[in-house]
């Protein structure tokens, strides 16, 4: 399929691109774990306050550092003017898009991971069981945040002051995504949850949002690049 | 009288005969909130009515999407305007209600306190957004998309604080028929009130489009 | 189902309430009401306000145009 050939390409294109200039995960990485650095100092000498900050900072380190990774998503293709290119191609928007979304994700996932490893070390999380489903958690909010904030980032990458938008207009764009994986993180980090089930149903509605995320970007992002 | 006037007064006269029906026809006491329970007739209106103009400003985003169209994407704008005007007063008659029910102006477990705000957060972003666009083509169909990813996301927050926020503070309020009355009455009320503000919103922007376009025709023909 | 949530959501939720011990708001509930008109007033004049100067400019524009259209 020629439309699968091109996403792969356009995929390969953006990953090829990062790994020789490596600036934005670099920064992404840098800024995360610094945040959550500052974070883990700052509830060092309170008990209690741990168990519920640290997972919140967490997210929202993955939240702030996915920013830089999508303003980046697009500032590539506009410095070259390679945007007309690629929409003057039989690629269709949608699966540039979804390339797009693709490669952001792993950038952010690999961000994730390490922003996991730096969690561990700093607030000496011991639950080596409850990894896997964290890993799965941050995988399903990544990829719900790439889904929305590339179709977002597609719109105010060429605004003025389009940084600031970008965030104004992802932040509350992301409330459910955060809820549900504070939810599903109560199973890994706090206390049992009130109901067993819960973290795994959150974990279901995170993929279900990244789903419907996806879905409207797919239809959306051509009337983005549209000139 | 001009039937957009007409429709102005109507609406006013509506709004104030709410207030005449709260202070003397509606029952003075509710059995959980007392006194303060007045606050309901029209914190009631404006949240039904900031939902309502929201999900209207959706569905005209997805029209002007599908076709083009520039009106859809003023009533559109319209429609975000006043309903911001609306989740602006639900806020705040939420707040005060929230302190007569539980003692505090801003609560964290109460979905429907937590759903206004973020809408109010999103669609002032969707406010921005146009602002920040030159090109009025541009600034309509990005207003549009986020217009529409908005108006999706809205039940997503909903249903998220419901199932997954924390546990929700359960809120009773018995109204007896008297009550009802004036509930659907102030509704009626302020929504013609409101769509008399949208059809004045969707005026101005028309105004605006057009001034445009002479400005441009003018400036082509190089006077 | 929606319209169950979503009626629980407009009016009760149907865990037994607490006595009615809360406070008497009774003129801040006025006064609020007060305060929510006077800002659908002003937004009102403001919209208005718009309206006349955007008529205005038009007419102004349509002018140059006759002017120096013909």
């Amino acid at each position: 399929m020629l439309q699968l050939k091109g996403l792969l390409a356009v995929l390969f294109w953006d990953l090829v691109v990062e790994v020789r200039r490596g600036e934005a995960v670099l920064s992404m990485a840098l800024f995360a774990v610094l945040v959550l650095f500052i974070a883990s100092y700052g509830t060092s000498g309170l008990p209690g306050l741990e168990g519920t900050f640290g997972p919140l900072i967490l997210w929202i380190a993955v939240l702030f550092a996915g920013t830089i990774g999508l303003s980046r998503a697009f500032l590539v293709e506009k410095e070259n003017g390679a945007l007309t290119g690629v929409l003057l191609s039989p690629l269709d928007s949608g699966a540039f898009y979804l390339a797009k979304v693709a490669a952001t994700w792993l950038y952010v996932m690999a961000v994730g991971i390490l922003l996991i490893a730096a969690y561990l070390v700093l607030f000496n999380f011991t639950r080596w069981d409850r990894i896997p489903f964290l890993l799965l958690a941050m995988g399903a909010f990544t990829l719900a945040y790439v889904a929305a904030g590339t179709i977002i980032a597609g719109m105010t990458s060429s605004l003025r002051g389009g940084e600031v938008v970008l965030r104004v207009l992802l932040f509350p764009i992301m409330i459910p995504a955060v809820i549900n994986v504070l939810s599903a993180g109560e199973s890994v980090f706090g206390e049992p949850p009130l109901e067993a089930s819960r973290p795994s149903k959150a974990l279901v509605a995170l993929l279900a949002l990244a789903v419907v995320y996806l879905s409207a970007g797919f239809v959306l992002f051509p009337k983005v690049v549209e000139e | 009288m001009s039937f957009f006037r007409l429709h102005y007064f109507l609406g006013w006269a509506l709004a104030l005969a709410t207030l005449g029906l709260m202070a003397f026809y509606a029952p003075l006491e509710e059995k959980t909130l007392g006194k303060s329970y007045l606050i309901f007739f029209y914190h009631f209106p404006s949240a039904i009515s900031c939902l309502l103009f929201f999900a209207l400003a959706g569905v005209l985003s997805v029209v002007h999407l599908a076709g083009g169209s520039a009106e859809a994407d003023r009533q559109a704008l319209a429609a975000v305007e006043v309903g911001l005007l609306g989740c602006t007063i639900t806020l705040a008659t939420g707040s005060l209600w929230a302190k007569a029910a539980w003692g505090e102006f801003w609560v964290w477990n109460d979905p429907r306190l937590l759903t206004v705000a973020v809408m109010w957060f999103t669609y002032l972003g969707y406010l921005l957004l146009r602002g920040a666009v030159d090109s009025p083509a541009q600034r309509a169909r990005y207003g549009a998309v986020f217009g529409t990813i908005a108006a999706v996301n809205i039940p997503l927050v909903w249903y998220s604080i419901r199932l997954f926020g924390k546990v929700s503070h359960p809120m009773n309020v018995e109204l007896d028929p008297r009550m009802r009355e004036v509930q659907w009455f102030g509704l009626m009320a302020f929504l013609v009130l409101y769509a008399a503000f949208w059809r004045s919103r969707v005026r101005v922007a028309r105004l605006k489009d057009e001034t445009r376009r002479l400005e441009e025709t003018l400036a082509l023909r190089g006077t | 189902m929606i319209w169950k949530s979503l009626s629980g959501a407009l009016l009760q939720e149907t865990l037994p309430g607490e006595p009615p011990l809360a406070p008497d708001f009774r003129w801040q509930v006025f006064a609020a009401y007060g305060a929510a008109i006077l800002l659908l007033f002003l937004f009102s004049l403001w919209s208005a306000a718009q309206v006349r100067a955007a008529e205005r400019k038009l007419d102004r524009l349509l002018e140059r145009i006759d002017r120096t259209g013909k």
